[in-house]
């Protein structure tokens, strides 16, 4: 989902960069509202654990690969502005240090990423707990789930509208490659929530910004 | 080259690398009066004959490859307008072969990603530190 430079044409990189940089611009004046010096090493460590687990990618059949996201997760902890805007600056440097992505395609690459698994599964994963509060677990794992899925069919749609593939060609492949992702993003969020309520509950009730 | 090379590293998507490497084998096709089957289609067999590489020849008529084991390789070049050539070769030695990285190691990389994120914590943390001191 990291796509790179050169394969996004002039309408596509505009109009997502705009809307990225704007979302960027709304969730940075949320942080600093709130930001005391106790959140500040939390949104360190949480971003380079955003850092590290997208940069280690796993095989899967078609012969790609892919790679957890952890923003979903965030977003669970520290809130969606606060994992749209680690997500933001975590692409930047994997861009520039890891050659993950590009530069000019960081908005749409923030947007499939970071505003998808950040923001509007933040709010759909609240919207479903009101109405299923009993599985929990489950609709953790469905939601991080469907933040990659969701994330991989946007990419899918933009790469198509540029030009690059065929949506109806390349959908297949690319859900097939994330769907596995996806049930392995969902695995790793519902573990390290669980985890968090074991040895340290109190991490999971700081304010989400 | 090397500033050139590490540019070119920013384009390319994740877990894509790539390394040079010399002593491939190169092939060069042309007609009797030694104009180049520019852009023909090839088809080369391993051994156990199965397609081991496929695509188009270069402008000049040439293609190069890595074989992966020794013994009688077969290639098959058309141009698509009724010329062509199918040819068996030995391969006898695939021991020298050399692969040039070019990029830094992963692990590198991302320690290189942390000290960024962790500096730039440490720089936001002194900044907010010293507003709320100061309040």
């Amino acid at each position: 989902m990291h796509i790179p430079d050169g394969f996004l044409d002039f309408k596509t990189v505009s109009g997502t960069n705009l809307f990225s940089f704007l979302t960027l611009i709304y969730s940075i004046k949320r942080i600093l509202k709130k930001l005391t010096p106790e959140r500040v090493p939390l949104l360190g460590i949480f971003c380079a654990l955003i850092f590290l687990i997208q940069a280690i990618s796993f095989p899967v059949p078609y012969g790609t690969s892919v790679h957890l996201s952890g923003i979903f997760l965030i977003s669970l902890i520290l809130g969606p502005f606060s994992s749209f805007f680690l997500s933001f600056f975590t692409l930047l440097i994997s861009a520039i240090i890891l050659g993950h992505g590009g530069i000019l395609t960081i908005g749409a690459n923030s947007f499939n990423l970071s505003f998808i698994g950040g923001i509007f599964c933040f709010y759909l994963y609240k919207f479903l707990e009101k109405i299923l509060q009993k599985i929990k677990y489950f609709l953790i794992f469905f939601v991080s789930f469907l933040s990659i899925v969701l994330g991989s069919i946007f990419c899918t749609f933009f790469l198509s509208i540029s030009g690059k593939i065929l949506f109806s060609k390349a959908i297949l492949p690319m859900l097939f490659s994330h769907i596995v992702g996806g049930i392995v993003e969902g695995i790793f969020t519902c573990s390290i929530i669980k985890f968090f309520e074991k040895v340290k509950p109190e991490i999971l009730k700081i304010e989400k910004i | 080259m090397h500033i050139d090379l590490l540019l070119s590293l920013i384009i390319f998507s994740h877990g894509v690398d790539f390394e040079f490497f010399e002593n491939a084998k190169g092939i060069r096709f042309f007609y009797e009066d030694g104009t180049p089957l520019s852009f023909a289609e090839y088809k080369i067999y391993s051994p156990r004959n199965e397609i081991f590489s496929e695509g188009e020849l270069d402008k000049l008529g040439r293609v190069l490859f890595l074989p992966c084991e020794p013994g009688k390789w077969k290639i098959e070049v058309d141009d698509g307008m009724g010329h062509g050539i199918i040819k068996e070769f030995e391969i006898k030695d695939i021991q020298n072969i050399i692969f040039l990285k070019t990029s830094y190691p992963l692990y590198l990389k991302i320690l290189t990603g942390l000290g960024i994120i962790f500096g730039f914590t440490g720089i936001v943390f002194y900044i907010i530190g010293r507003k709320y001191a100061h309040t």
